[in-house]
């Protein structure tokens, strides 16, 4: 490769070519080809983010048979509402529930007239507090729709059981749901996934079986059908799904959200939500629908510092360890202050470490 | 033999579906855009995500590589981005510039200790990514200067005056003065 020949012309550049000729060449980790040889060869590969026809607006119109990428959207667009919601209750705990649209008015106004502050969060990760303090955060959970959805009675139900379970099941296969989504959800995000998905066999793998489950499948039937009548005036036209292809195949080459995914998908409490029935309910709601379609859950999706925040492994320790369901319950019961789900959730992940400490001793 | 076709030869074939012939040009690259990465971040666990992932990213969009160049520029340009966005995450708080040796210690003494401190690397870090890519694509990637010029799409001279200016810096960062 290098037929020139470095000569230094000066005292300085004799003095860096001398650290540089001695400079230490790395050998590369032994597993580093075989890893990319692996990733090439899965079957996730062949999710087609390398096929140039795949982004584009005629495929993604068509109503595919099986497993298509729109369907996939959806459902990654539920993990990430799953993981927002988590956020939220760590820091303010469950809102005030009541009957109808009045409560959640009610906890709107409330919300608004109440900003996050430092004290409010206890949480020990000081990543996980400052995207819980961002901006992008505040701005989310300030929204009437966001809210109406946590504050939903199916939702609580939810979200207080995280067990443990596989990921995602098939998504409605409907191209008006799927296009509505793609419309609504953020295109940097989706590819970010898609990219991810593309790269990582594990979890696409494990995508690919859980979109076999009747149940999710049942599930998102029933929401495709709620949204072609909710959220029909938010549908893409050909002029916007274009402009999603080349924000796609900009946003393609670098996302936030593979992090995101990269975590979440191997936790298990977080998939077992996903699989939940109340949440499966939760998600049939027009409400829901509407979060997704909202532009500001587009942005926070999309916002690096938020996600990082909450792909930390620490945060998602937390849900895995069953805190996030210990904090719920104390915030149901009337113990409701952010701070105080905070140190749920902390004196919860204690209790589990020991729970796990105690089963490793031999009797 | 497989291993020594010609980059073209194995690109067209990937092209075709056949998934083992990227495996050659990841063994006849690996090192080099494993180098370059770690030269470019200083930390060798984000060098081989960034390896990695730009390995993997060629492949998938094989199909937009243009012929008419040659292939390690194209995927040292994926390094290269790929590497960026890695620092564009990082956090705000994780230092970018690796320790350097500690007061007193002359440039001798301190490239000697290279293997404790690697100075080089720190000073590497201190350049400007602009000075850092040309030293790196020469010194690590072992580039010739017109293959540099391609890979950088400037000129061959342009690339010799670079080199020059930025190794001029690089050495004045090694003084034993600055390493102080």
């Amino acid at each position: 490769m290098n037929e020139d020949r470095d000569e230094a012309l000066d005292p300085d550049e004799a003095r860096a070519l001398r650290a540089l000729r001695s400079a230490e060449r790395l050998e590369p980790p032994a597993d580093l080809a075989p890893s990319v040889m692996r990733q090439l060869s899965a079957p996730s590969n062949v999710l087609g983010d390398r096929n140039p026809e795949f982004w584009s607006p005629d495929r993604r119109r068509q109503s595919s048979g099986g497993g298509s990428m729109s369907s996939r959207k959806v459902l990654l667009g539920i993990a990430a509402v799953a993981v927002l919601a988590i956020g939220y209750f760590a820091v303010t705990g469950f809102p005030p529930t009541g009957p109808g649209s009045e409560g959640t008015v009610g906890a709107a106004k409330k919300y608004q007239s109440e900003q996050i502050s430092a004290k409010d969060v206890q949480l020990q990760n000081p990543e996980i507090q400052r995207v819980l303090q961002s901006d992008t955060f505040r701005k989310l959970v300030s929204n009437p729709e966001t809210r109406a959805i946590l504050a939903s009675k199916e939702f609580q139900k939810a979200m207080a059981a995280a067990e443990v379970q596989a990921l995602v099941g098939k998504a409605a296969e409907n191209a008006d749901l799927a296009e509505q989504l793609d419309g609504a959800m953020d295109a940097q995000a989706v590819a970010g996934l898609m990219s991810y998905l593309s790269r990582n066999s594990e979890a696409a793998t494990e995508l690919d079986a859980a979109l076999e489950s009747a149940a999710v499948e049942k599930a998102l039937d029933a929401a495709a059908s709620k949204a072609t009548d909710a959220a029909a005036g938010k549908a893409l036209d050909a002029a916007s799904a274009n402009a999603l292809d080349r924000a796609l195949d900009a946003a393609i080459k670098d996302s936030a959200l593979e992090k995101l995914l990269s975590e979440a998908t191997r936790d298990a409490a977080f998939v077992g939500l996903l699989k939940n029935e109340a949440f499966q309910e939760a998600i049939k709601s027009e409400a829901f629908l509407g979060l997704l379609a909202d532009p500001a859950f587009g942005k926070a999706i999309g916002d690096r510092a938020f996600l990082d925040g909450i792909s930390n492994g620490a945060f998602l320790e937390a849900a895995r360890s069953g805190a996030l369901e210990a904090a719920v319950e104390s915030a149901a019961s009337g113990a409701a202050a952010g701070a105080a789900s905070g140190a749920a959730i902390e004196k919860a992940t204690d209790a589990a470490q020991g729970k796990a400490t105690d089963a490793a001793e031999p009797k | 033999m497989v291993d020594g076709d010609p980059d073209e030869a194995l690109v067209a074939r990937c092209l075709r579906g056949e998934v083992e012939a990227f495996e050659p040009l990841v063994a006849r690259y690996q090192r080099v855009l494993y180098n370059a990465a770690y030269r470019l971040l200083g930390d060798r666990e984000d060098a081989r995500d960034v390896a990695q992932g730009a390995l993997v990213k060629a492949y998938e969009k094989l199909a937009s590589f243009d012929p008419r160049y040659r292939f390690f520029s194209w995927i040292y340009r994926i390094v290269v981005n790929e590497a960026l966005n890695t620092r564009s995450r990082r956090r705000p708080d994780s230092p970018l510039v690796a320790d350097l040796p500690g007061s007193g210690a002359g440039v001798e003494d301190a490239l000697a200790a290279r293997e404790r401190k690697d100075c080089v690397q720190a000073a590497l870090l201190r350049l400007s990514s602009d000075d850092r890519e040309v030293i790196v694509l020469r010194h690590f990637a072992e580039l010739s200067y017109a293959e540099i010029g391609e890979t950088l799409g400037v000129a061959e001279k342009t690339v010799k005056s670079r080199l020059h200016e930025a190794r001029q810096r690089l050495g004045r960062i090694l003084e034993p003065e600055s390493l102080q």
